[in-house]
């Protein structure tokens, strides 16, 4: 090598080593935000906390799980107008109204976990969730649920109905008809799976 | 073997199945369900309802 082979090889492993420095530089203080924002993991009241454009897809990037406390409203309006498309980590959405917590979340593809218990309800959790597609739920259903703005997957319509209680009733599930038929192609095929939960009513739109 | 039989109803065209709090066009009863507590409504004023309930 030259000598401005060798100065342009120097110059460039040099820039290399500061962009990774200013890398891990962000990512640390990303990791510190976040750590402080979540309390070390023992945040549960996240009303409102996403809502808006107070993240982006960029910025929001949660360490811990997003449990709400049993208090109420400590769950309510969480992603409210968000513009995220991911939730990212699970939701234990212990609170007992999680009313509003996607409300209006236009961009929302994904909701990577939601862990409810039979006393969770719902109110106004899925209006307006069109981008929905992808949810997986833990826990047990046991209050109506309405998710007929959202083009859901089949795995997601089935995470619905597999997670409804078996001992509620009169309660409601309400799914997008189109979702439903790009699922299961027939009524007749609807009709069959969600034989295995009689005790609830189940509505398309 | 057992048999279920869910009752199914299903809306007009332009109409919404409602009883009051859930809506539908095609509404899977519960088994053992009531049809007679679900009613016909235009979609418009099911779409006038959807827009009055808002955040509680």
């Amino acid at each position: 090598m030259n000598i401005t082979e060798k100065l342009t090889a120097i110059y460039e492993n040099t820039s290399k080593v500061y962009d990774m420095g200013v890398s891990a530089g962000k990512q640390a203080e990303n990791n510190s935000l976040w750590e402080q924002l979540q309390n070390g993991g023992k945040a549960t009241r996240y009303a409102w906390a996403f809502s808006y454009s107070l993240f982006s897809d960029e910025t929001y990037n949660p360490k811990y799980d997003i449990k709400c406390s049993e208090v109420a409203n400590a769950g309510q309006n969480v992603f409210y107008n968000s513009i995220l498309t991911d939730t990212k980590v699970a939701i234990h959405a212990n609170s007992l109204n999680i009313n509003g917590m996607f409300y209006w979340a236009r961009n929302l593809k994904t909701v990577r976990k939601l862990v409810v218990i039979e006393t969770t309800t719902f109110s106004t959790a899925f209006n307006e969730c069109f981008a929905l597609e992808n949810i997986t739920f833990d826990g047990v259903i046991g209050q109506d649920i309405n998710l007929r703005w959202s083009p859901l997957t089949r795995a997601s319509i089935e995470s619905v109905v597999s997670h409804v209680s078996d001992s509620a009733s009169g309660k409601t599930a309400s799914f997008k008809e189109d979702a439903v038929l790009a699922a299961f192609g027939t009524l007749d095929e609807w009709e069959a799976y969600i034989s295995s939960k009689p005790n609830w009513t189940f509505t398309l739109q | 073997m057992k048999t279920v039989t869910r009752t199914v109803l299903i809306a007009d065209e332009g109409m919404v199945l409602t009883n009051g709090e859930n809506y539908g066009k095609v509404v899977s009863l519960e088994v053992g369900g009531d049809a007679s507590l679900w009613r016909e409504i235009s979609e418009e004023e099911h779409e006038k309802l959807i827009e009055s309930e808002g955040l509680q």
